[in-house]
């Protein structure tokens, strides 16, 4: 199927009246969410995930997707706003944006971030359908040796990348990875960590666990240190930015466009380190960097358009080879196994329609983004100001529902509540949660590669230097690390003569 | 309790667990490198855990940046102790309306849960039922529309 027919098909799947639905709910939620602090997508596609059980594999990846790249867009209203990011990927956007805001271009600022961010995620989509293929035929040859290796490059950087200690990162991915280990073994059928649980047996299930330590986590969290929200009162008009601003955004959002999708690509946070990036670099070609913080366009255009860029690139892995890059990629890989369909190189040929269909719907969900997010900014500005100590018992409620209706098991309630305390506790102690859950995704795809090549290679670990990819992505897990290293002992080595 | 008395416990929980897990792993069985048992790559990953903890307790133990965190860690602590009533009582909840959703069936116990959080959150008594009620029904009947099945509980005579 060529590109032309594959896209054509698409739009013949997403123009049917149940997936334009579920494409605009999807769109509609994620702005909800990136709107709200303290939902995000992964709490909301883990609510969600059991409400897709009477819908059609393709219906069901058409609403996540559209609630993932939803709330990149949405996460950006808050920070104009209100000062306080809805998403991650949008914290460097309050530094300008907010600033427009006070000297009366909210809605210049609103503009340019739905504007930059419909661009980006369409450019994202292109650059998606051409490179998903050659990937996916390469992905073909991959063995176990190969999905070891690029899983443990996936988790190093992630690890690497990760905002706070290295080494606690590093904790929470080992942690994860055992984890992943509890239930009955895939080989032989020895039950490990089960305790004599019955729901134990099948392992921990991604729904509880998330939402625990994302979901109920956050609540527990915002329960002890809550922070007033105080909204910027500023009338919001004028949502096309004027000539001078356009002038000032485009090649800001030309390079966000083409710097966010690779950036995107990359396992971990891609988006938050595209929009990092495009502001920085955007500082650094500025004319007038001096005005960066205080309230320039191109502080917004940017990063705005790079983490909507990254949104989509980070679709590339997931599709191409069945390895999620993130967790929000991770949850549409459990919805789609759910399903009864395995992401990977054969995808494309066994289920076109998903294929195509999520990708057409993806133009037209960017499209329907543009449209909720200008003319309804108002009403998102009034759902910002719902007061916390009514989400917070909704927020429980919407997780509860999520982790029950998964099996109508109640241990997995109990689950959930466990891992929403250890959640607590590890923010509380300064340990990330995110290498964590996604190492616990990826755990039972490396304990199987791993177990694999080990039996493939009559016990040699050589198996792993000795394939190309496998060698080269152990290489550059190498570096990450010996990188790091030097980098911890450096600033050691810096820090003796103050300490002193 | 310092933030690095807290910082310490956490590193020697995490020694423990790792410790407990290659216990386990050796009675689910190792098997060799030819032909890997389901205990080796838990086993791997427990002394990895252990291996990586004591180098942070290492580290931690010569850094006096520690200190300076821990500080401020104990002022912050100190100013939002009285929320921990607040999450004390959320997790308990939680823990009560897990074990008692089947036998009250959805819609009583989430009657009550919800009351007790909006209550704890801060609504008056009105808001709070008032909201617990709305929120009650409006859940009921989306999420069974889209096919969950909720457990009757004490109300499964009204369905019959």
């Amino acid at each position: 199927m060529d590109y032309i027919s594959g896209i054509l098909s698409g739009f013949q799947v997403v123009f049917q009246v149940s997936n334009l639905f579920y494409c605009f709910v999807g769109v509609f939620i994620g702005t909800l969410v990136g709107v709200l602090p303290g939902i995000g997508p992964v709490g909301a596609l883990s609510m969600l995930l059991p409400a897709t059980f009477g819908m059609s594999p393709v219906s069901a990846i058409i609403l996540f997707a559209g609630i993932y790249y939803g709330a990149a867009y949405g996460g950006s209203t808050t920070s104009i706003l209100v000062n306080i990011p809805g998403e991650a990927s949008s914290v460097v956007t309050c530094i300008d944006g907010y600033q427009m805001a006070r000297n009366g271009r909210a809605g210049a600022a609103l503009g340019i971030s739905a504007i930059g961010s419909f661009i980006g995620g369409t450019f994202s989509v292109v650059a998606l359908m051409f490179l998903v293929f050659p990937l996916a035929k390469a992905a073909v040859m991959f063995g176990p040796p190969e999905y070891f290796s690029l899983i443990c490059m996936s988790m190093t950087i992630v690890v690497y990348l990760a905002h706070g200690s290295l080494i606690k990162a590093i904790i929470m991915a080992i942690v994860g990875l055992i984890l992943s280990t509890v239930g009955l073994d895939f080989i032989t059928g020895v039950q490990r960590f089960t305790f004599g649980s019955d729901t134990l047996q099948d392992g921990l299930g991604l729904v509880p666990v998330a939402m625990g330590v994302f979901g109920i986590a956050e609540v527990l969290t915002n329960l002890r240190d809550h922070v007033e929200r105080t909204i910027f009162n500023t009338p919001i008009k004028n949502l096309l930015p004027n000539l001078e601003e356009w002038k000032r955004s485009v090649w800001p959002i030309v390079r966000g466009s083409v710097l966010g999708f690779p950036l995107g690509i990359l396992p971990g946070g891609g988006a938050i380190i595209a929009s990092f990036l495009s502001y920085g670099m955007e500082k650094r070609l500025s004319k007038h960097p001096e005005k960066f913080g205080k309230g320039a366009i191109e502080g917004v255009a940017g990063p705005e358009t790079a983490n909507n860029a990254g949104a989509g690139g980070a679709f590339v892995p997931l599709l191409a080879m069945g390895i999620p890059s993130n967790l929000v990629m991770a949850l549409l890989l459990g919805a789609l196994m759910i399903h009864g369909v395995t992401p990977g190189p054969r995808m494309i040929t066994q289920h076109p329609d998903i294929f195509w269909g999520v990708i057409a719907s993806m133009y037209l969900g960017n499209a329907m983004l543009v449209v909720l997010n200008l003319p309804l900014v108002g009403l998102w500005v009034k759902i910002l100001k719902i007061p916390y100590r009514i989400l917070m018992p909704l927020i429980l409620l919407f997780c509860l529902i999520g982790a029950y209706s998964l099996n109508n098991n109640v241990v997995e309630l109990i689950i959930m509540v466990v891992f929403g305390v250890v959640g607590y506790c590890l923010r509380r102690l300064g340990y990330e949660e995110a290498p964590m859950v996604l190492a616990f995704v990826l755990g039972p795809l490396l304990e199987r590669s791993f177990r694999q090549s080990l039996i493939m290679s009559d016990g040699s670990f050589m198996i792993f230097v000795q394939k190309p990819l496998s060698a080269i992505s152990l290489a550059i897990s190498a570096l990450l690390i010996i990188s790091s290293g030097f980098s911890y002992y450096k600033k050691t080595k810096e820090k003796i003569p103050i300490d002193d | 309790m310092k933030m690095k008395d807290n910082q310490v416990f956490a590193i020697f929980f995490w020694v423990g667990l790792g410790v407990f897990v290659m216990y386990s792993s050796c009675r689910f069985g190792l098997g060799s490198f030819r032909s890997p048992g389901p205990g080796l790559m838990p086993f791997l990953l427990g002394a990895l855990l252990c291996s990586v903890s004591l180098y942070f307790l290492a580290i931690s133990f010569f850094s006096k940046n520690a200190k300076k965190g821990a500080e401020s860690e104990t002022k912050e602590e100190g100013q939002s102790h009285a929320n921990i009533r607040k999450i004390m009582f959320a997790v308990v909840s939680l823990i009560v309306y897990a074990l008692v959703l089947e036998k009250l069936g959805y819609v009583v116990a989430t009657l009550f849960l919800l009351f007790g959080l909006f209550w704890a959150a801060g609504t008056t008594r009105l808001v709070a039922a008032i909201s617990s009620v709305g929120t009650v029904l409006l859940t009921y009947f989306l999420f069974s529309h889209l096919g969950v099945t909720f457990p009757q509980g004490i109300l499964k005579f009204i369905r019959a």
